[in-house]
């Protein structure tokens, strides 16, 4: 119940900030979630112990399912639930402004750097995972009052470690700095604080993520070729939006769900 | 926070980067890596092959697996801690001779493997260097354990998207070697690796050990038959020369080849090891062949 009034409230302020279409994009399906978590769990299949590895890439060549691929089905699904864990986050941007302000600005900055290179939209969304988990972890609240440049340090750190995660290529740490912002690093900071990071987060790289559920979904639906990559692409599209467009929103692993029945509607092709 | 040395005492060298250690009654194995050597510092941190292996290795929890149990830092230095295998885990286990005194054994030990890579394939990670020196096995408890990162690779050298090894290409799908230097790999690559290993539990030796791949998809086509569009659609377009096909040569019969092998078995291995990845077996459905009935 409480959950669903958060939710309810959530809905409010996103007709408040987006125009119509947007809002319809990002119709919620919350309860349909909730409904096949629990055919899962009866599933005598279902594994408690789970771990997921995401690659979403909409490279054509990537985007060609072998049929083997097509079927991890039910196990793969508690996989992704079971290894999401609610992020708490917001009530400690709710309390510390600087760091919701500073944290604000630094995934601006991942965003911007993250276009330049046309990295993924999962190197971006891994990337904020990170920063997020990391502030959360450290409990920046004091240090950040004093310095506002430890969540920018991190925010490259983080973003490094999410293009090596999920690129091919990844630019070095002075390249990588490429878009206005008031510090610059020397490699030896970034190296160190690279280290600090992956210690904090426990070395796990692999978090689920919108895209886990995106990617499952898709295969679900048995989109493949052009139409499979241009439902990819207007999924990454919304996500990236929510992230830029709202400061400070937790966004949610499973949050990958509420935006593919209206783009499912569109591409439907009869 | 503790320091590695608090955490971990009465250490005990294995070999020049692998030490034995303890905690309260616990016995583990620590790894040694180099990650902020001159050349990585002044380049670019953390190696990505070191995040992407350790970050998957964390979240695994398999009896088969080797656990991944800690990551420390100390200065330059990681510091992987490992479940410890004691004495009775023989590496290689296609060398163990007890392996062979017993039939049984090899179903069990199979069941294990294929059991594993379900597993890895239901949370889409893809083994891509399976081979019998990286797996152990313990012949009294008939437990077997993969170690992802295996003895034969050091952790030093960064992984090459293809081995140019004599071991390695030995387990490597027509489709790989078809496509050399691909990194485009899927799930029926690791089978098709497990279907060699089958064939060597039986035969004492490799399925096919030719040194370069012309010459193992020689072998493969020799035993297998020379691939067509019929038996593999496509495969035309992924063979990239006509030479590597060769002279057309037909499937030699598999029970002949495999005496010691019953119709289930015989079915297995031929469905393990279909040229066409999209036809061959799924790890999923090979732990529920007949053949694993009673295991």
């Amino acid at each position: 119940m409480p959950l669903d009034h958060h939710l309810f409230l959530e809905e409010i302020k996103m007709a408040h900030r987006y125009p119509k279409p947007l809002l319809d994009t990002l119709y919620c399906l919350k309860d349909h979630i909730h409904w096949e978590e629990e055919q899962v769990e009866d599933d005598e299949y279902s594994s408690s112990t789970t771990t997921t590895i995401t690659n979403t890439n909409t490279d054509t060549s990537s985007v060609v399912f072998l049929e083997h691929d097509l079927f991890w089905d039910r196990e793969e699904l508690s996989s992704l639930l079971a290894k999401e864990h609610q992020n708490q986050l917001s009530n400690t941007l709710q309390k510390n402004l600087v760091l919701a302000s500073s944290r604000q600005e630094a995934v601006e900055w991942i965003l911007k750097v993250n276009a330049h290179y046309s990295f993924s939209t999962l190197t971006a969304v891994l990337a904020v995972n990170y920063l997020d988990r990391f502030l959360f972890s450290f409990r920046f609240q004091n240090d950040s009052n004093n310095n506002p440049w430890l969540t920018q340090l991190a925010a490259v750190a983080c973003l490094s470690l999410a293009a090596k995660v999920e690129e091919t290529h990844v630019p070095l740490f002075v390249d990588l700095q490429v878009e206005e912002s008031k510090y610059l690093f020397e490699a030896k900071a970034v190296n160190r604080m690279e280290i600090l990071v992956l210690s904090a987060l426990g070395w796990q790289m692999n978090p689920v993520t919108p895209l886990s559920f995106l990617d499952y979904i898709t295969r679900k639906l048995g989109l493949k070729g052009y139409l499979c990559l241009e439902f990819l692409r207007r999924c990454e599209t919304v996500l990236l939006s929510v992230f830029a467009g709202e400061g400070g929103r937790m966004l949610q692993a499973d949050d990958g769900g509420c935006v593919w029945v209206p783009m499912r509607r569109e591409n439907d092709p009869s | 926070m503790l320091t590695l040395r608090e955490k971990y005492y009465d250490f005990d060298q294995i070999s020049s980067k692998v030490f034995k250690c303890r905690r309260d009654d616990q016995f583990f194995t620590m790894k040694i890596v180099s990650i902020l050597n001159e050349e990585n510092q002044a380049n670019n941190g953390v190696p990505y092959w070191i995040i992407r292996e350790i970050s998957i290795l964390k979240e695994l929890d398999h009896i088969n697996i080797v656990r991944l149990i800690d990551v420390m830092t100390d200065g330059p230095d990681l510091f992987l801690v490992f479940e410890y295998l004691d004495n009775e885990f023989q590496a290689d286990f296609l060398k163990n001779p007890k392996m062979f005194m017993y039939p049984q054994m090899k179903k069990e030990f199979l069941y294990q493997i294929l059991n594993t890579v379900a597993y890895l394939h239901a949370r889409k990670i893809l083994l891509r260097d399976l081979r019998p020196e990286n797996i152990l096995v313990n012949v009294r408890t008939q437990v077997l354990k993969i170690a992802l990162f295996g003895a034969a690779r050091t952790f030093e050298a960064p992984l090459e998207a293809y081995s140019s090894s004599v071991g390695c290409l030995s387990y490597r799908s027509p489709e790989v070697l078809f496509q050399f230097g691909c990194e485009k790999y899927s799930t029926p690559n690791d089978v098709w690796a497990v279907g060699c290993i089958f064939g060597e539990m039986l035969l004492h030796r490799p399925l096919f050990s030719g040194p370069s791949d012309v010459e193992l998809l020689d072998e493969i086509f020799t035993l297998l038959g020379t691939p067509t569009e019929e038996t593999w659609p496509g495969v035309t377009s992924i063979c990239g020369t006509c030479a590597l096909m060769g002279p057309p040569q037909q499937p030699k019969d598999l029970a002949k080849e495999f005496p010691m092998l019953n119709p289930d078995g015989l079915d297995l291995l031929s469905k393990m090891l279909c040229l066409c990845p999209n036809y061959r077996i799924s790890a999923e459905d090979a732990v529920k062949h007949p053949y694993f009935k009673g295991v």
